[in-house]
């Protein structure tokens, strides 16, 4: 598992299976919860579910009316109309589509319109799921046409279902297949910024970009809440820069913490320690750089009886 | 803004039992023998109604319906009559209709309005008429919308008169209208499908639902104020209606449960104040990962019926001894999102703590 998990509700969200496997999932910033559709058998049904499993009926979604998410936070609803589909700003209070806030221009195609769309009226702009799930397109908002579009996965057994805001210039793109792969990506740069997994596959996955939480409602009814920090995996061996050691010298001391994917992990606490006696460190704990680095400096020993080996032990402090 | 409920008069209809007379008119006929098939025993029992509202000049909750009857024709009209401030029927003026039955076919439903008067939406015609709230027959010279607006004929609709403005509501939207141009102004799409519409003033207006959910709608600027839920809505409740007493400021739900077993009517009136009322608590949730030695935030969501947030509530946190942290903050006001931030600090060592958190709630 690679995003930390820190919370798994005791309440069970009611009649989660059966879920098709791309449904509505919103979190929608001024209820601190999220919008979704539940079970097949209640059909059309909108909850609002929040982070400790209540679920609260809050009416019907339009038959046909598929779901999106906006830059700055907020829902979008996409109402099929001749030739394609509108979408329209969803109203705060009550989660309905509101007619007032229409965001497309011309009629938005049908045949790239599907859930999960990432809206950005400010920028004219829309990120959708292109190549089967596995590519970022930005198209114009005025006539739904691709501008340009870059890549979220190289592995083809992967397609991500939907793409949701992540805070600032940042969308999030979520797999309901397990392992649940989680990609953080730059919508203006076009970079990935953090590529993780959930480490289970869940059907209502939202983002809480406020307090930059995951938030999976699984088959069974429970909530799993993650940070969205991937969980530290893997730290390298330290590598001593130059590689010999000599007396009282500073020589630099490297280690990289990494997630399960190799993603870097940064702001994490390393302890160093030496095994043995023979010279010093210069510090006791350093923090992880954001491209997962952590440095410190050894120092040799001051006189001669200190040479031979010596051995640096790294731990991540969590 | 959730709903406190204040007063429930229930049953707020007591029917005539059955007492073996016969139509004087008909005397070897009774309609409808089921309602007094055993263990069923009254001679009457209302029909889903359409027709409630305040009525201002009387200070009056006004019900008209038809019922089915024991007699000839099988059916009648009844008008019930209750004091708006405590609920007691008005015995005076409710009863059996005789001047009703064209008119209550005539109009779908009936609304309090603008400047105080009842309005009426047509079964078969689009324009909005004021009507008389005795018989629900239009009144000579009264106020009436336009017989060519082009808008759609409603089940319900409200009017503004102070500035021109119709909220009509078909099953799932409601259009607002200029009813002098006429033109459209704009539309909002409800939650579910609508029962009823009351008339707050010349902003608002309530919609109940099919389901319970209620509305309060800001029909000049076309948004909602409130998603909220009547108190336990029940399936096997025939309708809602709504009314709002505009002189107490409170809501009014006529609630049609289906007859008792013996056919005893338990229709009741249900008085709700539109006051923030908390009805759950949620666990509270960590928003950043558990260290020994840090702080942590968790967070805590105070909703009402409709999973609304409901704000300036009170959090306590406590932990439950043997306690190895402690809390940084003991309290915290729930914002605009129903939520309030709760602060941990967590002991030196691995540990185990439980977290209690409390909201206090005024009695009904």
């Amino acid at each position: 598992m690679a995003l930390e998990l820190i919370y798994t509700s005791t309440r069970t969200v009611p009649n989660v299976s059966g879920l098709l496997t791309t449904d509505v999932a919103v979190y929608l910033p001024n209820w601190d919860a999220v919008l979704t559709r539940l079970a097949i058998s209640s059909y059309g049904n909108l909850f609002k579910v929040f982070r400790d499993g209540t679920a609260v009926c809050i009416g019907n979604k339009m038959n046909t009316l598929v779901h999106g998410s906006l830059v700055g936070g907020g829902g979008v609803a996409l109402i099929p109309v001749p030739g394609g589909y509108d979408a329209y700003e969803l109203d705060p209070i009550a989660g309905q589509p509101d007619f007032a806030r229409k965001l497309n221009g011309a009629v938005l195609d049908g045949n790239f319109i599907l859930q999960g769309i990432l809206f950005d009226p400010a920028q004219g702009l829309l990120y959708n799921r292109g190549a089967a799930g596995r590519t970022v397109e930005r198209r114009r908002l005025s006539d739904g046409e691709v501008v340009s579009s870059f890549p979220i996965e190289t592995d083809t057994q992967v397609t991500y279902h939907a793409y949701q805001y992540a805070g600032v210039g940042r969308g999030v793109a979520v797999s309901y297949d397990s392992p649940g792969r989680v990609v953080f990506f730059d919508f203006n740069a076009g970079e990935i910024i953090l590529a993780s997994e959930l480490g289970l596959g869940a059907r209502i996955i939202a983002y809480d970009h406020l307090h930059r939480l995951v938030i999976a409602v699984l088959p069974d009814g429970h909530v799993k809440v993650f940070t969205s920090e991937a969980l530290p995996a893997t730290l390298s061996p330290p590598e001593l820069i130059p590689a010999t050691a000599g007396k009282l010298k500073g020589n630099a001391l490297t280690t990289r913490l990494t997630g399960s994917r190799g993603e870097p992990i940064g702001d994490a606490w390393v302890k160093w320690r030496l095994a043995g006696d023979k010279g010093s460190l210069e510090k006791p704990y350093t923090r992880t750089d954001a491209n997962g680095y952590a440095v410190n400096y050894y120092y040799g020993p001051e006189t001669d009886l200190g040479l031979g080996q010596e051995t640096v032990m790294v731990e991540v402090v969590v | 803004m959730a709903l406190e409920l204040i007063k429930t008069v229930a049953p707020c209809i007591t029917y005539a039992p059955y007492t073996g007379g016969t139509s004087t008119l008909f005397p070897a006929y009774l309609y409808n023998t089921w309602l007094i098939t055993p263990p069923r025993q009254y001679q009457e029992s209302l029909q889903p109604a359409r027709h409630f509202f305040y009525e201002l000049s009387g200070d009056h909750l006004v019900l008209l319906s038809t019922e089915n009857y024991i007699f000839w024709p099988g059916w009648r009209v009844v008008r019930y009559v209750w004091n708006a401030e405590d609920g007691s029927l008005v015995s005076d003026l409710s009863g059996a209709q005789t001047g009703a039955p064209y008119w209550i076919s005539w109009n779908r439903s009936t609304e309090t309005g603008g400047f105080g008067k009842v309005y009426a939406c047509g079964n078969s015609y689009t324009y909005i008429q004021e009507v008389d709230w005795r018989t629900l027959a239009p009144v000579p010279g009264g106020f009436k919308t336009c017989d060519w607006s082009g808008h759609p004929i409603f089940l319900n609709a409200v009017i503004n008169r102070t500035h021109r403005l119709l909220a009509g509501a078909t099953s799932w939207e409601l259009e607002v209208w200029d009813y002098q141009t006429p033109a459209k102004l704009g539309t909002l799409r409800l939650p579910y499908l609508l029962s009823d519409l009351a008339y707050e003033n010349d902003d608002l207006l309530w919609a109940v639902h099919q389901n319970g959910l209620l509305s309060k709608i800001d029909y000049r600027q076309r948004r909602f104020e409130t998603l909220t839920r009547i108190k336990a809505p029940d399936p096997e409740d025939l309708n809602y209606l709504a009314a709002f007493d505009s002189k107490r400021k409170r809501l009014v739900i006529f609630r049609h449960k289906p007859d008792a077993a013996d056919g005893a009517c338990r229709c009741q009136l249900e008085f709700y104040r539109p006051h923030p009322r908390p009805v759950l608590l949620t666990d509270p949730v960590p928003i950043a990962p558990l260290r020994i030695g840090k702080e942590a935030q968790f967070i805590s969501q105070v909703i009402g019926d409709g999973g609304e947030a409901v704000t300036s509530q009170m959090i306590t946190s406590s932990l439950v001894d043997p306690a190895q942290g402690r809390m940084l903050s003991t309290s915290a006001s729930t914002g605009q999102d129903g939520a309030a931030g709760l602060r941990y600090q967590a002991p030196e060592a691995p540990a185990t703590d439980t977290l209690q958190v409390t909201v206090t709630v005024p009695d009904e």
